[in-house]
């Protein structure tokens, strides 16, 4: 979903991160590498932002972070689902679903007015 | 505990962006990488991964951001965290160790009650200002202890007469706002109709401003004001207190406008006061108050309005703004010099010194006779408290050193030192705080058992409320004991070597040279020593006080109160007056004199240690004053046999007797020390004093008597008969009999009063009593001091050898080994118990050593409060030394005999 400026809506990249630690710990690069793969690059245009969401949604207690060694034997800092993080993951995504009916359902509308029931 | 680490790595400031850079410097090297495998050059390939990448510099920077304000809130969570799992824990701990926390929080409450609760005394009744608008405002005139007193002669300058009054009044600086305030003759009241019993309430007589210069609005009808200044036509109004309102009219709002009759004359109610106004005079609450202007009414004998010679008023004047108080003084100060210049018939009182001081805290004979004594209580309680607090830290010093292996288990977990420290911290404070609660319950409890077991000692109309500036002081107390007790065992147990005390033994409570004994003083050591030192100077203050009481108590007084009975007749209230009364008197003495088992009857205005006392200025031919103050001089009018009846010692010349009435010369009788301070060196029989304009000639010359108070130094004296008192009119009669020995003294009362019913049924006998009962009566301050003393002292005494009892057990278990070692090797049980006991002694005599100097100082204090004996006497001291070594050695008896009972093969054999 790509704004007219190639920007995200705000809370998709929040809520593709916290799909993308839903199978255990990973790193800042490991996680942009699944947003580019499972999103075919539509999404992520510059990786920046997505370590400014990182470390905010650190901040509020939704990811727990590690100091650990990736698979290139360097020091990374790899990030983990917090029981809290893990509880909005399953909200947002059953209201992602909810939005994602709603809108589809709108435009695929084919009268102007609202159907009376 | 991972997590944990984590954030402790991030407490640093710098920490936070070296993370990030680590951080962002792993993707992209991790992109840089992946590009140069797919064939970029690496030049490139950096450049590549920071285009991908987008504004490192911006996200860098809001990461750190966001970072360091995680960092922040989870501080602050920790800190949460850690003081809510410290008191978790302190708590469960205090809970195990329930017999501890509640020795602990009784020590302390003791500690922080009876500080409390004196300070409610002080605060009560030298610390709070008026109920009134803006007290700060107020300066007083007349000296301030001076409530109840009269003073008849030239005028004074303690005390003001009612010209005086309306010429400062007049003063075009100060303005008008200055009120009088006088001393209500004895009243007897009828305040509702059918009311069969006179009664006699506390009264002021007050000037038509005193309600608007105080700032006092009526709860009910009005004050005061102009009418009442009795210009011409006098209106007989009254004004209730809340208290007398409520007690004899039960709060009905139709009292205004009711009449109550006042010494025969009917007085409308007008008003009555709001509930927390008690007059002006700290310590004696009035139950109504009466226009300056009615006083020729309630006392027809004894018109004062006009009369110079009378001091008799205390006054506040309300300086007005754009004025400060010095300016004010030093105006009034200058008026009233004047005025005594113009007005005097004697140059003596010139040089005497004008009273002025701060208003706002009213007047108070209490607050004078209380200062002392209180700052004696005051100091005696600070120093109760040092001691609990001693006793407390060594408790938990003795607990902190049982403690060492936990701590030092902790702090090789890796435990910071300062969260273990707070830890101890939090333990003294819940600790403190139910000190402070059972404190506050102490003070509470211990104010009524004050005033209850002492009804007539302490003043218990004085608000006595545990207000907000108590509790405040009760809370420092805690906080300060908290610094005291809590932190010296905190630090000293965070500070246990980690090596030794994983050992099992604590290096710092061991000799360091092997020296047998108690070996270096340890800080538990100190404080018992530092106990014992304060308990010394608590008990021997307690038995310098009580020594002085028995003093007090057995001290000559110069008259013979044994089978001696004072009768106080409400004559002014029957109508007697002038000449009837002095009839009365005679009447009285005639048909007592002729009973069986009576010896002999006299009478006389003041009686004997009834509270009532006169003074007047005397001037004697060839006496100069040195400060314009030893020209005042005690007097009483007596009748015929005075000093046969109260066996009293003539030393030269003779009695009153009944030739000496209102038609023969005018005679007097001095005591020893009148004679002294006016006729030094000179013959007194025959010469002649002055008072006021009546010449009276010496017919005699009589020892000094001790008359209203055993502990005051005797001061010059005259009596006149009581037939031709000349200075004052007597409105007072109280009757002196003597009885014989043989006789029933339990008859005496019986019989007076029905003698008093056969003389006239409508004078009302207001109080018999025997003099030793009054003189009894008249130490009960003294005795009220003595007995919070010894209180205080057997506490100190207590908790001296409760903490000696601690340290000797504590020292004895730590050295079983030794001891039983000593055994083995042929030390016998008496070796062992003389050595405990020893080490006791030791300790005991440090703190004497330590405390002699401190009682020596600190009794000084006392000195004010002394009337006996002196401040250094030797039988107290030496009698608290032996007191205390007593208790000692009963403290350390037990741990002794535990120690000679150990069993060698035990103690050593593992």
């Amino acid at each position: 979903m790509l704004g007219s400026d190639g920007a995200m809506l705000r809370g998709t990249l929040d809520v593709l991160i916290l799909k993308a630690l839903c199978w255990g710990p990973r790193h800042g690069y490991a996680i942009a590498e699944w947003v580019k793969t499972i999103t075919e690059t539509e999404i992520l245009v510059e990786e920046g932002p997505l370590y400014t969401a990182l470390h905010r949604l650190e901040r509020d207690g939704w990811l727990i972070a590690e100091w650990g060694v990736s698979e290139n034997n360097r020091k990374a800092k790899f990030y983990s689902l917090s029981k809290s993080g893990k509880r909005q993951l399953v909200s947002e995504t059953s209201a992602w679903a909810r939005y994602a009916k709603a809108v589809s359902k709108a435009l695929s509308a084919s009268t102007p007015l609202g159907v009376n029931a | 505990m991972i997590r944990r680490r984590f954030f402790q790595h991030e407490n640093a400031r710098d920490s936070v962006p070296r993370a990030v850079d680590e951080e962002l410097e792993f993707h992209l090297s991790t992109r840089v990488d992946a590009l140069v495998a797919q064939g970029w050059n690496s030049e490139e390939a950096r450049r590549e991964a920071e285009r991908q990448f987008g504004n490192v510099d911006g996200v860098r920077g809001s990461c750190i951001d966001l970072d360091h304000e995680r960092v922040r809130t989870n501080n602050r969570m920790n800190l949460l965290h850690e003081l809510a799992q410290d008191f978790h824990y302190a708590w469960r701990l205090l809970q195990r160790n329930w017999a501890f926390a509640s020795a602990v929080i009784i020590m302390l409450s003791l500690g922080i009650g009876s500080n409390t609760a004196i300070f409610t005394f002080v605060n009560a009744v030298l610390l709070r200002p008026l109920p009134v608008a803006n007290a700060k405002r107020l300066l007083a005139i007349g000296d301030p202890s001076q409530v109840s007193s009269m003073s008849r002669g030239d005028p004074i300058t303690q005390l003001i007469s009612v010209p005086m009054y309306r010429a400062l009044r007049t003063d075009s600086v100060l303005g008008p706002e200055l009120l009088a305030s006088g001393l209500a003759p004895r009243l007897s009241v009828r305040a509702t109709e059918g009311q069969v019993d006179v009664e006699h309430p506390r009264a002021r007589i007050v000037s038509g401003n005193y309600f608007h210069v105080l700032g006092v609005r009526a709860a009910l009808g009005r004050t005061f004001d102009a009418r009442e200044d009795g210009n011409g036509s006098i209106s007989p109004v009254v004004v209730l207190s809340d208290a007398y309102w409520t007690r004899r009219f039960n709060r009905d709002a139709n009292v205004v406008g009711r009449t109550i009759v006042i010494n025969g004359t009917g007085f409308t109610v007008v008003g009555v006061a709001p509930e927390e106004f008690f007059g002006e005079i700290v310590g004696q609450p009035q139950d109504f108050w009466l226009p300056l202007a009615t006083q020729p009414i309630l006392s027809p004998a004894q018109p004062l309005l006009e009369s110079a010679d009378a001091s008799w008023l205390l006054l506040l004047q309300r300086v007005p703004s754009g004025l400060t108080l010095s300016q004010a003084q030093s105006s009034l100060t200058t008026r009233i010099r004047v005025w005594i210049h113009d007005h005097n018939t004697d140059t003596n009182a010139k040089t005497s010194e004008v009273v002025i001081s701060s208003g706002e805290r009213g007047f108070s004979r209490t607050r004078k006779e209380m200062a002392a004594p209180l700052a004696v209580l005051m100091a005696g309680v600070g120093l109760l408290l040092l001691l609990v607090c001693a006793n407390v830290a060594n408790l938990l010093l003795a607990r902190g050193v049982a403690r060492g292996r936990e701590m030092s288990v902790r702090l090789a977990l890796g435990a910071r030192r300062g969260r273990l420290v707070r830890q101890l911290v939090t333990e003294s404070s819940l600790l403190a705080v139910g000190g402070a609660l059972g404190g506050i319950l102490v003070a509470w409890g211990g104010i009524r058992l004050i005033i209850a077991m002492e009804p007539n000692a302490g003043p218990s109309s004085i608000d006595f409320s545990l207000d907000p500036i108590v509790l405040l002081f009760a809370a420092v107390v805690a906080i300060v004991s908290v610094v005291f007790f809590g932190l010296i065992p905190a630090l000293r147990a965070s500070q246990v070597n980690l090596a030794t005390a994983m050992r099992g033994t604590i290096g710092w409570e061991r000799g360091r040279r092997g020296v047998p004994g108690i070996g270096r003083i340890g800080l538990n050591q100190a404080l018992v020593a530092g106990q014992v030192a304060l308990s010394l100077v608590l008990i021997v203050s307690a038995g310098l006080l009580s020594r002085d009481l028995r003093k007090l108590e057995t001290a000559e007084t110069g008259i013979d109160q044994a089978h001696l009975l004072t009768v106080d007749l409400d004559a002014d209230g029957a109508g007697y007056h002038d000449k009837r009364l002095a009839v009365l008197a005679e009447t009285m003495r005639r048909e007592t004199s002729s009973q069986s088992g009576v010896k002999s009857v006299s009478y006389s205005e003041s009686g004997l240690f009834s509270g009532r006392s006169m003074q007047v200025t005397v001037s004697v031919p060839g006496f100069v004053t040195k400060n314009g103050e030893d020209i005042n001089a005690g007097f009483d009018a007596v009748g015929p046999n005075y000093v046969k009846t109260i066996g009293a010692r003539i030393i030269v010349g003779r009695d009153i007797d009944e030739h000496d009435v209102a038609e023969s010369e005018r005679v007097v009788l001095i005591n020893e020390s009148l004679a002294r301070v006016f006729f030094a060196g000179r013959t007194a029989l025959g010469a002649t004093i002055k008072n006021g304009n009546s010449e009276l000639r010496i017919v005699g010359v009589i020892a000094d008597i001790k008359d209203n108070a055993l502990s005051a130094p005797p001061m010059p004296r005259f009596y006149v008969p009581y037939l031709q008192n000349a200075s004052s009119t007597p409105r007072n009669l109280i009757v002196l009999v003597k009885s014989t020995e043989l006789g029933d003294p339990g008859k005496i009362g019986p019989l007076m009063r029905s003698t008093v019913k056969r003389v006239d049924g409508s004078i009302e006998v207001a109080g018999i009593a025997s003099v030793a009962v009054r003189m009894e009566r008249s130490l009960s301050g003294e005795r009220s001091l003595m007995r919070l003393a010894l209180a205080l002292g057997g506490l100190a005494l207590l908790l001296a050898a409760i903490g000696l009892y601690g340290v000797m057990s504590y020292a004895v278990s730590r050295r079983t080994n030794e001891i039983g070692l000593r055994m083995a090797l042929g030390a016998d049980r008496s070796a062992v118990l003389r050595m405990v006991f020893g080490d006791a002694m030791r300790l005991v005599l440090l703190g004497v050593a330590i405390g002699m100097p401190a009682c020596l100082a600190l009794t000084r204090l006392l000195g004010s409060q002394l009337h006996g004996v002196g401040a250094i006497d030797p039988v107290s001291l030496i009698g608290a030394v032996v007191v205390l070594c007593a208790s000692a050695a009963l403290a350390a008896l037990s741990p002794a005999v535990r120690a000679s009972r150990v069993a060698p093969m035990r103690a050593i054999g593992m």
